[in-house]
């Protein structure tokens, strides 16, 4: 089957992987390999596998972190991979409910993303005026009209 | 730049205002000037945090409005001043190309200033040197006295008021008007901090906000010297108007609810009913009693001045020919009632009458009050919020207020964040019982009520009496500690607060509703409140939040909201609660739950 190789800078967890193209070369699967995690041998120069640490097996669609690579013999290596996912099976049509992003947010959402120091802050906020008008009251029985009026 | 805010006004315009400042946009600034002496090398750098200031994003057209800044700068460091938080703190305006003229210097009072040859409202064509006024004929621009009400002023907080009252459009050129510059090195205080800029059509007494700017600023500092605490580029994204996935939370579109969180068309959902969110206001206008002891005629009510006072007492007790009155007259002790000090000026008539006790003319003249029942606002207050976050809320804020004669009370921070706040005491002059109400955006929230007169004796048996209250009063008010408030600045003057319990179980009430919010101070009625402090007082107990650089870089700000794939192309980190993948391509079972587990971990898109 077809194996072609790439090198990518992009941290593994990034949806859309820039990958450069390196070779392309004829491999064969080992025996009682799985999709995720295949071992792969093909014969290539050693000197082209060095910068490779992604490739894609053409039939099966799907694309594969090299993980590690055992040298058999002179140009025969042994790959052993892992499925890059979200390479393989990303789609915009997929969809969610998206608890954390670096572009949208809400930051009333309490998630518990911030944390906090246990010395909290304790602010003043006076209001502008006071009771500070102080007056005398004083109250005398009346007699509903003084006798001088 | 990630994403905006839209002005919108009444004449028609729309305009998006950019919003430049996220974790990376903080970071160019700081790599930028690393290694500098002063936080920026040039005009422009200096204004950068109003940037957005500049003509192309100015709402043109728009009439009347008040610029209505502040800044938030949470940090760990602020054990001093604002001085020292901001070693370099300023605020002002440009006078040419190179000169900038001081406002509000580095120290910024709470109140009004006048503030005389500034340039508000000045900008610069390209190339100019002098500047031209955007409101040349206002009292605004140019250099007239223009009113700056500095709203509040904390270590961490900067409110402040500037009106602009002319409706002159602004064209060409960059506007360079206002700068805050806030930054600096000198004690070794590194800070990212934001700025608030809110602008508000102004018509006459009150004010409707038409948008808000956003900028912040960082530091000069290298980043190790940052600390993560006040490394705040978190509020700086904050937009008020901002919905997560452009939708109204409350009804989900797909579900076809008619509303409440979970929609109850929603297949499986829990209905929530028809419950009204719109509120039953109770407006905070109590009216007062319509009958009062003076309307009965049997009582009169005067406000004597200290003077008229004396000369009534020396008429009562000196006065030889009038004791031989009194035996003919009757006692004239016996038509007092009561004499007491109120914190308020009664309403009162505006030119003196006699005060006569029974039958006797006692020759004083006095003003007369004419209405038993007085009104004193006190207000308004605005809790501005801190982080534009969940901490500004419960169960993460806390807030209390001390109220003058009532001492201090829990109020939920939820009920007043970034609301208006009033309060209204009304007095009954003649009892000395008060109501205080706590009125925020025009209702009423909190009511309260106690004593306030201050009893003076008028005869000899009268001061056991009062002595004889106080004895029991303190007996009463074991239970309520005396604590005085710390406040460096002095301004909070209830240090020599007196505390007990004219009601000892309002006491305990208070003490616990505020036991987590200091100062647990509690001042209650009658005669010891007038020891205490006159002033209202809200108290903050808000978190120190931690804000580790990079945080929305490497795990994203909290979200739940639904997006596609293709909606979130560019958006960086991101964490699913759950998603929906279209079957292809022969995914198989164990390739569908690794791609579930790594979207659900975070990934970059």
């Amino acid at each position: 089957m077809t194996i072609r190789f790439y090198i990518c800078t992009a941290p593994r967890n990034h949806v859309n992987k820039q990958m450069t193209g390196l070779f392309e070369a004829e491999g064969t699967l080992r025996e009682e390999t799985s999709w995720l995690n295949p071992e792969i041998t093909v014969e290539v120069a050693s000197k082209d596998l060095g910068g490779a640490n992604m490739c894609q097996i053409v039939e099966l669609g799907r694309y594969y972190f090299i993980n590690d690579v055992v040298i058999l013999r002179n140009h025969l290596f042994k790959l052993i991979c892992h499925e890059d996912v979200l390479t393989t099976f990303y789609t915009p049509k997929a969809e969610g409910i998206v608890k954390r992003n670096s572009t949208f947010y809400n930051l009333y959402y309490d998630d518990g993303s911030f944390k906090k120091d246990s010395r909290s802050h304790v602010l003043y906020y006076k209001f502008p005026q006071s009771l500070n008008d102080m007056r005398y009251v004083l109250a005398v029985a009346g007699w509903g009209n003084h006798p001088a009026e | 730049m990630f994403g905006s805010v839209v002005i919108s006004t009444e004449d028609g315009f729309t305009n998006t205002i950019p919003v430049f400042c996220d974790t990376q946009y903080a970071e160019k600034l700081y790599t930028d000037q690393s290694g500098r002496l002063g936080p920026f090398n040039s005009i422009e750098e200096a204004i950068w945090g109003l940037r957005f200031y500049q003509s192309e994003f100015w709402p043109r057209g728009l009439s009347n409005f008040i610029l209505n800044f502040a800044w938030n700068c949470p940090t760990t460091d602020n054990e001093g001043t604002m001085k020292k938080v901001f070693p370099n703190a300023n605020i002002g305006a440009f006078t040419s190309s190179s000169t900038k003229t001081t406002l509000l210097g580095t120290q910024f009072p709470v109140g009004q200033r006048q503030i005389s040859s500034y340039y508000i409202g000045s900008y610069y064509i390209s190339g100019a040197s002098t500047p031209k006024y955007l409101f040349p004929d206002c009292g605004c621009g140019g250099r007239s006295n223009v009113p700056i009400t500095v709203h509040s002023y904390t270590r961490a907080h900067f409110s402040a008021t500037i009106p602009v009252l002319r409706n002159d459009a602004f064209s060409g050129g960059s506007l360079t008007n206002i700068f805050l510059e806030a930054l600096g090195n000198s004690s070794g205080y590194s800070h990212v901090g934001t700025l608030y800029l809110e602008v508000s059509r102004y018509d006459g007494p009150s004010a409707s906000e038409v948008g808000w700017f956003f900028s912040c600023w960082a530091s000069s500092r290298p980043v190790a010297d940052i600390n993560p605490v006040s490394y705040m580029a978190l509020a700086s994204g904050y937009d008020p108007n901002y919905q997560s996935d452009g939708r109204d939370p409350f009804v989900d579109e797909s579900g076809g609810g008619s509303g409440g969180l979970v929609p109850s068309g929603s297949p499986g959902g829990i209905s929530t009913g028809s419950f009204d969110f719109t509120d039953d206001p109770v407006l905070g206008d109590t009216p007062v009693p319509d009958i009062s002891v003076r309307s009965t005629g049997f009582v009169e009510l005067f406000m004597p001045t200290g003077g008229e006072l004396n000369s009534l007492s020396s008429w009562m007790h000196s006065n030889v020919e009038q004791l031989l009155k009194s035996s003919i007259l009757g006692d004239p002790i016996n038509s007092i009632i009561s004499l007491h000090a109120v914190p308020c000026i009664p309403i009162h008539s505006a030119t003196p009458s006699r005060i006569w006790l029974g039958l006797n003319d006692t020759g004083v003249d006095s003003l007369e009050i004419t209405n038993q029942y007085q009104k004193v606002t006190l207000g308004p207050l605005q809790l501005t919020e801190i982080y534009g976050a969940y901490l500004d809320y419960t169960p993460h804020s806390y807030v209390s207020l001390f109220l003058p004669f009532i001492g201090t009370v829990g109020l939920d921070v939820d009920d007043i964040r970034g609301r208006e706040m009033y309060i209204v005491y009304t007095f009954d002059v003649f009892t000395g019982a008060f109501v205080a109400e706590v009125i925020v955006d025009g209702e009423l929230h909190y009511s309260y009520s106690g004593t306030c007169i201050y009893q003076i004796p008028v005869s000899g048996n009268y001061m056991p009496n009062i002595v004889s209250s106080i004895v029991s009063i303190a007996t009463t008010a074991i239970n309520v500690g005396l604590q005085t408030p710390v406040d460096e600045t002095g301004s909070i003057g209830v240090g020599s607060a007196i505390v007990a319990g004219m009601q000892s179980g309002v006491a305990q009430d208070a003490v616990g509703a505020v036991k987590s919010v200091q100062p647990h101070t509690n001042l209650h009625g009658g005669s010891l409140g007038h020891l205490g402090g006159k002033t209202p007082y809200l108290i903050l107990q808000t978190p120190r939040a931690l804000v580790p650089a990079y945080q929305n870089k490497l795990i994203g700000y909290p979200n739940m909201s639904y997006h596609t794939f293709e909606e979130l192309n560019g958006s960086g980190y991101t964490e699913f609660y759950k998603i929906r993948v279209p079957m292809r391509n022969g995914m198989s079972d164990e390739e569908l739950a690794e791609f579930e587990e790594i979207m659900y971990n975070g990934v970059i898109f």
